[in-house]
This record gives structure tokens, C-alpha cells and sequence, in this order.
């Protein structure tokens, strides 16, 4: 009688969880159907939005606690780095050298803020200043958390930028922070262009934080060293930010375009402090001459291109899209 | 003593849901490999549900899941799909398998850690999320499933443990397998 019991309590419990697992599943399917199809615009990206900032304190807290460790990395670097110096911080005792860590941590971010300042005033940015607050929470994309948001002004699709260049573009606003997209990020793409021989092309990332420029036919010279900046081409981006600096260069046979591999210049993965650009002035964006001159480039790719295929082959051929900013 | 089990369950998930809550937000971001970084709400659901409580442990990987998705930059309503799924086939023996049999259950936690972050890269490539087939498989699944699986030996290594006069993840108690056994 009991064992008999037991079973109804078992099956009375399997049949509850199928009932509840039923349910859970419907509701998660609806949510994720509604959150795909709102597209960063609705109720679901409003409570998305507020969850955002409800738990930005705890990722304000977060990135303020890996500061000790960041200091410790940095002593940790300078023990490293020579054994004079090795020798002579050994001497010290730990206040001092804790008291070191601190003060250099503030002399960095000072350093910071007046480089932010310098890149502010070179490319006559009007900007916003703004703390990272998190680095990505997932595995889905390459993107950090700021600490302004639409109260401050910030606006989907702005640039971001850090002392050295450009850092990537903003993707989602709430009212008191924001995500931006690394430029490193695969989905990310900028249109860009050699600074010493004004080769057009798209510098795009990688899941592995990599960059590389695309769409540079052979015919157009890049060297190893290379600086590659903003083109300014779509006014998304003022002209002339750094993005990269040309580490490889590499063509195989019958490839139309050359691999050009980049190494960003902006501080990936250690930003700190980041100025998030308002407005791109008609300055700052590419004149119709260098419109004309990119343009032109695609032209010659395009008939590199059916000089290539050969005359009448035509299964399979395309034209190259131009470089776009998204 | 079913009730004394009861209670030392609710306050050990909800122990185990705060550390992982803490975890999601403050270590993950700045623990990775490539792309790739652990998801401890998943891992949060998988322990749950390898404890086995039957209905209570799919309501609390559905909540994890939806934390996550709030979160994240992802679609809401994806994880939390993905990690009721989990909970229900993880607990389908409802018992306590970290405390019965933890290597095995170590395994399966893992096997299910691999393939939700297999699904959950293939459900944003479905959603036009994904990037290149080549990066998604070796810089943001395999690492991630590679980090969850590195960060759940801390949890079934806890949890493992005998606990007759106390609980591990700091939750105080009194509890036996007995107590266990007749739940079931």
C-alpha cells in the first residue's frame, strides 16, 4: 500500500513536471520570438534596458575591484622586467610598494584622461567621456558596458573611441548606460582607408579580436607599418580616427583582394576611459572628392575583376560591394 | 525530516543562485578564452537540477536563464529556453546525483554545458547573431563550453561532500541521505 502510494506520489510529480517544463518552454519560446522580432524596440528591450541599469552598480563595483588587480599586474610587469629593478623593488617593503601600485594607478588614469583630452582636441571630437563598466557577459559578441547612457545623450550608432583610436560603436542605449561594439567584434565593419597611400577598403574584425582590412586590390600599395584610419565614407565615423596598423600583407593565387592582416591600436580588452563622439561634424566627413576616389577604386576592383574571370565567363561573378559602415 | 531536506535545499539554491548571480556579473566578463566566456547562470541550472527536485529546479534554471538573457546582449528568452530544457533532462532521475554519484554527474553536466553552448551559438546564427562558422565553433563555443566546464568542478566538488553536520557554499544545516531517499 505504501510502495503503491509512493508511485502515485512519483507519477503525480513526473506528470507536474512535465506540465511545468511545458509551460516554462512555451513562455520562453514567445519571449525569445517577441525579442527577436521588437529588433532593440519594444517592452522586452525596455525591461532588457532597465535589468541593464538595475545591475550596472554591481558591474560599476565589479570593474572597481579588478583595479587592485590590474595594479598588481602592473607591478608584477615591472618586477619582470629587469633584475636591477627586480633587486630594488625587492628592497622595499610592502607599504611602499602598495602605496606605488595606488599612486601609479592614479598617474595612469591621469595619463588616461589627458590622452583622452589630446585625441579630444586633435580630431576636434565632440564627445562624451564615459567609464567601461563591464566587458562582455557572453560568448555571443566582443562588446564592453559604459557607464552613460541616453541620459547623457548617448544615441545607438555612435563612435567610441579610447586615447589611441577607434574602439567600436554604440549598440544599445538604456537610460544610464550603453553597449558598444568592438570594432574587433566579426559583425563589426568600418569603412576605411591607408593613411600614406589612401587605399580604400573595410576593416572588419574577427571572433578572435583580430582586424583586417578587406576589399584592397592588389594594384593599390599597403606596407607593412601602414597606419589604417576611418575613411569618414558614410558619415557614421569622423575621418582620420586610428583603427589599425598594417602587421601582414598577403595575396593567394587568383584571390582578387589582398589579406591584410591589422593589429588595433586602440587598447583592447584593458579600456578604462572612453569618449563616446555626439556628432560628426560635415568636416569630419569624407569630401565628395574622396567619395569620388573610393568609388573609383571600386570601379578598377570591378574590372580587375571581369579581366580576371575572362571575357564571356561570367558564371558566378559580381560585383564587390563597396565599403559600408554599419 | 523531509521538510528539515526541503528547507536546507531552498537556502543552498538560494546560496548557489546569489554566488552564481555574482559570478554572471562580475567574473565572467573578464574571465575568457578567444571569445569565449563561462556562463555561470548555466552552470547555476545544471547543479540545480543535478540535486533533483523535480518541478522547483526547471522554475529556478527558466528564472537563471532569464537573469542571463537580461543581461546579456542576446535575444531574451533564448537561455532561458535553453537552460528549462537542460534542468528537465538533467533532473529527469530527480536524486541527488552530485551527492550519489558526482563524477558521473560531473560528466553529464558537462556534456549538457558543451551542447547548450552549441545551441545557443546556433540559435544566434538563426537569428543573425553568428559570424563565420570556423570563428564561432573555435573561439566562442568550444572556450565557453571549455570555461563552463573548468568553473563547474568547484560546485560538484562542493556539493559532493558529505554534509552531516553543516553545508557546504556557507549554508548551515542539518541533513541526511535518509531524508533524501524518502522524499523520493
Amino acid at each position: 500500500m505504501a510502495a503503491r502510494n509512493s508511485l502515485g506520489g512519483l507519477n503525480r510529480n513526473s506528470d507536474d513536471r512535465f506540465r511545468v517544463f511545458a509551460i516554462l518552454v512555451v513562455i520562453s519560446v514567445v519571449l525569445f520570438t517577441i525579442s527577436c522580432r521588437e529588433a532593440g524596440s519594444g517592452i522586452i528591450s525596455s525591461v532588457q534596458g532597465a535589468a541593464s541599469v538595475i545591475v550596472s552598480p554591481v558591474r560599476g563595483a565589479g570593474a572597481l575591484v579588478t583595479v587592485p588587480f590590474q595594479a598588481v599586474g602592473n607591478l608584477f610587469s615591472n618586477l619582470t622586467a629587469g633584475e636591477a629593478t627586480l633587486s630594488e623593488l625587492k628592497a622595499e617593503n610592502e607599504r611602499l610598494i602598495a602605496e606605488n601600485a595606488a599612486l601609479k594607478e592614479a598617474d595612469a588614469a591621469s595619463e588616461r584622461l589627458e590622452a583622452l583630452l589630446g585625441i579630444q582636441s586633435s580630431y576636434d571630437l565632440v564627445s562624451t567621456g564615459a567609464r567601461v563598466i563591464s566587458g562582455p557577459t557572453d560568448s555571443a559578441t566582443s562588446s564592453i558596458v559604459i557607464d552613460k547612457g541616453s541620459l547623457a545623450g548617448i544615441e545607438v550608432g555612435m563612435p567610441v573611441t579610447d586615447s589611441m583610436g577607434l574602439v567600436g560603436q554604440v549598440r544599445s542605449v538604456t537610460p544610464t548606460t550603453a553597449t558598444v561594439l568592438l570594432v574587433t567584434d566579426e559583425r563589426s565593419g568600418v569603412s576605411a582607408m591607408v593613411q600614406e597611400s589612401r587605399a580604400h577598403g573595410e576593416v572588419v574584425g574577427s571572433a578572435a579580436g583580430t582586424l583586417s582590412l578587406a576589399m584592397v586590390t592588389p594594384e593599390l600599395t599597403v606596407n607593412e607599418g601602414d597606419l589604417v584610419i576611418t575613411s569618414g565614407l558614410g558619415g557614421v565615423y569622423p575621418k582620420g580616427l586610428p583603427i589599425g596598423v598594417v602587421t601582414s600583407i598577403s595575396r593567394a593565387e587568383g584571390d582578387l583582394y589582398q589579406t591584410i592582416r591589422l593589429r588595433p591600436v586602440a587598447l583592447t580588452g584593458a579600456f578604462e576611459e572612453v569618449l563616446v563622439v555626439t556628432e560628426v561634424s560635415q568636416e569630419q566627413r569624407a569630401t565628395a572628392e574622396e567619395a569620388e576616389e573610393a568609388q573609383g577604386q571600386e570601379i578598377g576592383d570591378l574590372a580587375q575583376a571581369t579581366d580576371a574571370d575572362g571575357p564571356g565567363d561570367d558564371e558566378g561573378e559580381s560585383a564587390p560591394e563597396g565599403p559600408s559602415e554599419s | 525530516m523531509i521538510v528539515n531536506d526541503q528547507n536546507q535545499w531552498q537556502r543552498q539554491c538560494a546560496a548557489l543562485a546569489v554566488i552564481c548571480a555574482l559570478a554572471q556579473l562580475l567574473v565572467a566578463p573578464y574571465l575568457a578564452i578567444f571569445g569565449g566566456h563561462p556562463n555561470f547562470c548555466l552552470i547555476f541550472a545544471i547543479v540545480v537540477s543535478l540535486t533533483g527536485k523535480g518541478s522547483a529546479a526547471l522554475v529556478m534554471a527558466f528564472f537563471a536563464g532569464i537573469f542571463f538573457d537580461l543581461t546579456a546582449t542576446t535575444p531574451v528568452g533564448l537561455m532561458a529556453f535553453e537552460l528549462t530544457v537542460v534542468a528537465f533532462v538533467l533532473g529527469f532521475e530527480e536524486r541527488d546525483r552530485i551527492l550519489e554519484e558526482p563524477v558521473i554527474a560531473y560528466r553529464d553536466g558537462c556534456i549538457a554545458a558543451i551542447a547548450a553552448e552549441a545551441v545557443f551559438q546556433l540559435a544566434l546564427a538563426m537569428v543573425g547573431q553568428g559570424g563565420p562558422f570556423a570563428d564561432v565553433v573555435f573561439l566562442r563555443w568550444l572556450p565557453a563550453a571549455f570555461l563552463d566546464c573548468l568553473a563547474l568542478v568547484p560546485f560538484v566538488f562542493a556539493l559532493s561532500r558529505p554534509k552531516a553536520d553543516g553545508l557546504s557554499l556557507g549554508v548551515t544545516g542539518r541533513t541526511s541521505n535518509k531524508g533524501r531517499r524518502l522524499k523520493l
